[in-house]
């Protein structure tokens, strides 16, 4: 019974993806005409080869992986370090501190005061901009404590008792008894720096800053803006206004440039599903 | 060890705050700030006083109480049922696949929605109801106002179920196995188990989650309503945020918009507040 | 405690660096030496210059390489290479904010109220200047002049997709004003059922046509033939103009159409339609795609508001007799002939040059050559002799070699020749002058349709641009107008009956009048006087000159 509930949202979520597949995979009139809903009618490789002929796309890639992969290590540690602080009951001001914390959860400045802020101290086409104030996050630091609180005081103090200093105790203890919750974490951070394009066009001029996910961004926001302006009748032929892509060069298009991170799923799963409480105790 | 991000959170958060002033004043890039003329309360004036204002706080509030009281559990109840499956293969093909759903952007996703639910020819919803006999006549999903909620509730539980209950996964992850086994000794069933050991074990989880979707009651998903709402379904599908972006940001009007995001922010903390203390009095969990 | 100071004073520090410690630049205004030479004034100086243009189209970015045929023939013809930023208002206001602004900046519509703000703050250069000093070959024509020049009578940016009355004049046998507004229906569908064409010139004659493809109910290739679909979606502003209702009434007001009989005639016909059952569903949301779909797979047998441009093509090759024909639209009780809209010609983008830039004197240049004729092709067309060589009549002919790749894969010979990266200089009659001439059977039959209403066509512009100032609240108040009326208008379309539509349209007409319609139309037809005045004209639609 279980089972099949499951078996039936995994069909749902799986066929969206699959569509977007089988759009990749076929040619644009098919595609446009809803000939395929299971099958490409008529199978092309010419959509695939059409996104990777742009050269423009590997530098991308390169940016991106680089990005993905400083990002969430350097946020992963410094917002872990800053979780298991936070834990610590014994800590002066402990409660001001979430409140000053989560207080920038709701207010921002706004784009402006940022732009200037990262103008001044030179984050601007500079690929740090996408490493630095992605660093800490709030909401992940409170799911981090969240588990680590959840650590049975016994082992922590045990540790203590073997002379293990607090970044000692971090890295012995906590971190491989937070396994799951960093799995999680660094998975949403993973995606998030994968998928992010926001920072990109706003805070780079450089094009050899740009990332997969902005190329993608690039080329829907261009067919998005030609069907605005062919729906309010602005002008007659798309082709005067810029080059558009067929939908199924975007559907080709969406594929590769997510393809890499669907990818660290499995691997991270491993770590998500495993209890390691057991073992941590015994030793 | 909390230092540091104190440190991080004054200059990344705290120095650009200042651009909340943007709120009260007619703002104006070209001569900045200092020079922009006072207006006051006017932008929060004209949201309450605007005609469109019921409308959009219906669907505002009606869209995410609804959303939220079902895709929250769903969210729970997938880690639930995905932890009692004992078939390692199928575990990991269904959880994989909740997943995907997640990585197709909103402008195709819809795209795919509204292409499933047209009422031409080419729906394969109507056309399945159609040769059911289950109709008539083509039901104009899109077009309906009283379907919209519904539509936008369910294509945002399928694209976000797996990708929510990732958290909760990993909480179950890190429950305590000798639990189960004591449960076990004890003669627990699944539903005994699932309910006595499993539910307390992530209910910090749970409780955080639910604070931080209780304070994000006015946020919509600007994303997907722009690729589902057209003409027909405007009076169900247009948002606070919505609007703002309508009446505000395409018309350049940006101290309308950030006075109306200051305002959902105090709304927010608000909430937040009354959430985290409620939660503290009943579980005992809570933010702080 | 020890750390809290330290922690206090690391703060202090980092909050003195960001408070303007930083140098305000470019508040010298560079201007270079004038220099001239043999030739066009873009060959005086080709030494390489790199050129930051911001370009506020979400979208648009592109990486400057001189492999790519238009960009390697602007680089060498110029000197020039570009560094092609995108991104959105916010981003501008940010740049602008923080006096970082690019050596270009393209606004995203001539009525972006930040280019205002640049004019009265003199933050960007008038063309006259950089024109007078530095490219004194640059042609503007009198009427951009006119119609842009700010307070002081100077011009301070260039706007794309303008079409110049000039042109018009000039080459009246190619530059003729674009419309979309137009009914055509399939003539041999019309036979097959026994319709004739003349039937469409009444209501009745209409609806009973439309009936009977209804009625019919015929298969075309697997798909049900529908009435009627519109491009793309039921308005009755378009219907409206069908039955003569002009922009401009007989004292040469500007008219609230929302009021005008015949607006209202149109949504009556549209709910008449609506209760018969013969608009599709799918047509009350139809994008451009589903509707292009539809009329590929012969499934339209009529249609409203555009010729068959491209799509005639493809349906010929499922259904090889098919064929359009434009007819006389459905008269208004009210009489009078259509009074058609052309497409707008008052201009898209708004290109500026801010004074912070080095190097005005070099993009004037540019801009000189990309708005002569082979600057104007090098962005549609490409480069004469690679891709494209000059025919008899001084068309364009493209080559075999690009003929061949746009046949084979559209997106790689854009890409490679690079074509339409600078739509922002583009403009109308370009395109008139110097497309192909038409020869293929659906090319000549669009051309038979744009024909057919030609007469009725009428230049807007002075109606067009009166919306109230951008970012005002006089705007504001026109959104939320727009809006309410957007959401009743549907529900008078749909109306279950005609009293019914009636009644809805009373209380929606009652209700916009409450939110201040009035001070909108006084704002507005005072804005259409100026316009008119600009160019001395005393109507812009001739039907109302007695």
């Amino acid at each position: 019974m279980i089972m099949l509930v499951l078996f039936i949202i995994c069909v749902m979520t799986f066929y969206i993806f699959w569509y977007c597949v089988v759009g990749a995979f076929s040619t644009g009139d098919d595609f446009a005409n809803g000939k395929n809903w299971l099958w490409p009618a008529n199978f092309t490789w010419a959509n695939i080869r059409s996104v990777l002929a742009d050269t423009d796309i590997y530098q991308a890639f390169f940016i991106s992986f680089l990005r993905t992969i400083i990002g969430t290590v350097t946020s992963v540690l410094f917002t872990l370090t800053v979780a298991y602080g936070m834990s610590d009951p014994t800590l002066k001001f402990r409660k001001f501190y979430s409140i000053f914390m989560i207080f920038t959860m709701f207010f921002s400045g706004g784009l402006i005061p940022t732009f200037i802020l990262y103008d001044n101290i030179g984050l601007m086409d500079n690929f740090l901009v996408y490493i630095i104030p992605a660093l800490f996050s709030v909401y992940n630091m409170i799911l981090m404590r969240t588990s680590i609180s959840e650590i049975p005081k016994a082992v922590l103090e045990a540790a203590w008792v073997d002379g293990c200093g607090k970044y000692r105790t971090l890295w012995n203890v906590v971190m491989p008894m937070s396994k799951g919750v960093i799995a999680a974490i660094s998975l949403f951070n993973a995606v998030g720096h994968w998928n992010s394009y926001y920072d990109t066009l706003m805070f780079t001029s450089d094009p050899e800053l740009q990332t997969a996910q902005f190329y993608l961004y690039n080329m829907i926001a261009k067919a998005e803006k030609v069907n605005e302006m062919l729906s309010q009748g602005i002008f007659s032929n798309p082709n005067v206004v810029m080059n558009v892509s067929s939908q199924s060069v975007r559907m080709a298009a969406v594929l590769i440039v997510s393809l890499p991170i669907l990818v660290v799923y499995p691997f991270v799963q491993k770590h998500l599903v495993k209890g390691v409480m057991i073992g941590s105790i015994k030793e | 060890m909390v230092l540091p991000a104190i440190l991080f959170l004054v200059v990344f958060s705290y120095i650009p705050m200042v651009g909340v002033v943007m709120s009260f004043v007619d703002y104006n890039p070209v001569v900045g700030f200092a020079q922009s003329e006072w207006v006051g309360l006017k932008y929060f004036k004209e949201l309450f006083t605007d005609q469109a204002f019921p409308m959009i706080m219906k669907n505002t509030l009606g869209m995410n109480l609804i959303g939220l009281a079902v895709s929250f559990p769903a969210a729970i109840l997938f880690a639930l049922l995905l932890n009692e499956v004992r078939v390692g293969w199928f575990k990991k093909t269904v959880q994989t696949a909740s997943y995907l759903p997640h990585f197709v952007s909103w402008v195709i996703f819809g795209g795919i929605i509204i292409q499933m639910l047209s009422a031409g020819n080419d729906g394969i919803i109507n056309n399945l109801l159609l040769r059911m006999g289950l109709i008539d006549r083509p039901i104009n999903f899109m077009g309906e106002p009283s379907l919209f909620w519904g539509i936008h509730i369910a294509s945002s539980l399928i694209k976000g179920l797996g990708w929510n209950s990732i958290m909760y996964i990993a909480a179950i992850g890190g429950i305590n196995g000798e639990l189960y086994e004591a449960a076990e000794i004890d003669g627990a069933g699944r539903f005994r188990k699932m309910w006595n050991i499993t539910l307390p074990g992530i209910s910090a989880t749970i409780v955080i989650m639910l604070i931080f979707a209780i304070s994000g009651i006015l946020n919509s998903s600007m994303d997907s309503t722009l690729v589902l709402q057209n003409d027909l379904n405007y009076t169900a599908s247009e948002t606070i945020d919505m609007y703002v972006y309508h009446v505000g940001i395409s018309n350049y009007r940006f101290s309308y918009a950030t006075a109306i995001g200051l305002l959902k922010s105090v709304v927010a903390l608000i909430l937040l507040l009354t959430a985290n203390y409620t939660s503290k009095k009943i579980t005992d969990k809570g933010l702080f | 405690m020890k750390k809290v100071l330290v922690w206090m004073l690391l703060v202090t520090l980092l909050v003195l660096s960001l408070s303007g410690c930083k140098q305000k630049k470019g508040n010298t205004v560079v201007m270079p030496e004038v220099i001239s030479g043999e030739g066009p004034s873009w060959t005086w100086d080709t030494s390489p210059v790199e050129i930051t243009a911001y370009v506020g189209m979400e979208g648009y970015g592109y990486k400057w390489n001189t492999d790519i045929v238009s960009m390697g023939h602007l680089t060498e013809t110029t000197g020039v290479s570009l560094k092609l930023i995108s991104g959105n208002n916010e981003r501008l206001n940010a740049m602008i904010a923080t006096d970082n602004l690019p050596d270009i900046v393209v606004l995203d519509s001539v009525t972006n109220p930040i280019r205002q703000q640049l004019e009265k703050n003199d933050r960007v250069w008038d063309l006259d200047t950089l024109i007078e000093k530095y490219a004194p070959d640059m042609k503007i024509p009198e009427s951009m002049h006119t119609w842009y020049e700010y307070e002081d009578g100077k011009l301070y940016g260039y706007p794309s997709f303008y079409g110049a009355p000039e042109d018009l004049e000039a080459y009246p046998d190619w530059v003729k004003l674009e419309y979309h507004n137009k009914l055509i229906v399939r003539e041999d569908l019309c036979q097959r059922l026994g319709i004739n064409v003349e039937d469409f010139s009444t209501q009745d004659g209409f609806i009973a046509a439309l009936k009977k493809v209804r009625e019919a109910s015929l298969t075309v290739n697997g798909s049900v033939l529908e009435p009627v679909y519109f491009y793309t979606q039921p308005h009755p502003l378009r219907i409206a103009q069908l039955f003569g209702m002009a922009l401009e009434d007989e004292d040469g007001n500007w008219v609230e159409v929302r009021k005008h009989e015949k607006y209202k005639e149109a949504i009556l016909l549209i709910n008449r339609m609506y209760r018969e059952n013969l608009i599709p569903e799918d047509a009350w949301t139809a994008t451009a795609d589903l509707v292009d779909r539809k009329l590929n797979n012969g499934a339209v047998f009529c249609l409203f508001d555009r010729s068959t441009s491209g799509n005639l093509k493809a349906l010929q090759q499922v259904d090889p007799n098919a064929s359009f024909v434009p007819v006389n639209p459905p008269a208004s009780q009210y009489g009078g002939e259509p009074a058609i809209t052309a497409v707008s010609t008052a201009g898209w983008t708004w290109l500026a040059i801010p004074k912070t830039t080095q190097v005005p004197d070099r993009i004037i240049r540019m801009l000189s050559y990309l708005t002569t004729d082979e600057g104007q092709r090098l962005n549609y067309y490409g480069v004469e002799g690679v891709t494209y060589t000059m025919d008899e009549n001084g068309r364009v002919k493209y080559t075999e070699e690009a003929e061949a790749l746009f046949n084979s894969d559209f997106n790689a010979a854009t890409r490679k020749y690079g074509l339409n990266y600078f739509p922002w200089v583009f403009n109308w009659s370009t395109y008139q002058r110097f497309n192909p001439l038409p020869t293929t059977v659906d090319q000549l039959a669009d051309v038979e349709i744009n024909e057919f209403y030609r007469e009725y066509v009428y230049d807007a512009r002075c109606a067009e641009l009166v919306d109230p100032e951008a970012g005002s609240d006089l705007l504001a108040q026109q959104v939320k107008i727009n809006s309410y009326w957007d959401q009743e208008e549907i529900k008078m379309m749909r109306a279950s009956s005609a009293e019914e539509a009636e009644r809805l349209y009373n209380e929606a007409i009652a209700a916009i009048d409450k939110m201040g319609l009035q001070e909108l139309y006084d704002y507005k037809n005072n804005k259409f006087h100026e316009n008119k005045e600009k160019f001395d004209l005393d109507y812009i639609y001739e039907g109302n000159r007695k």
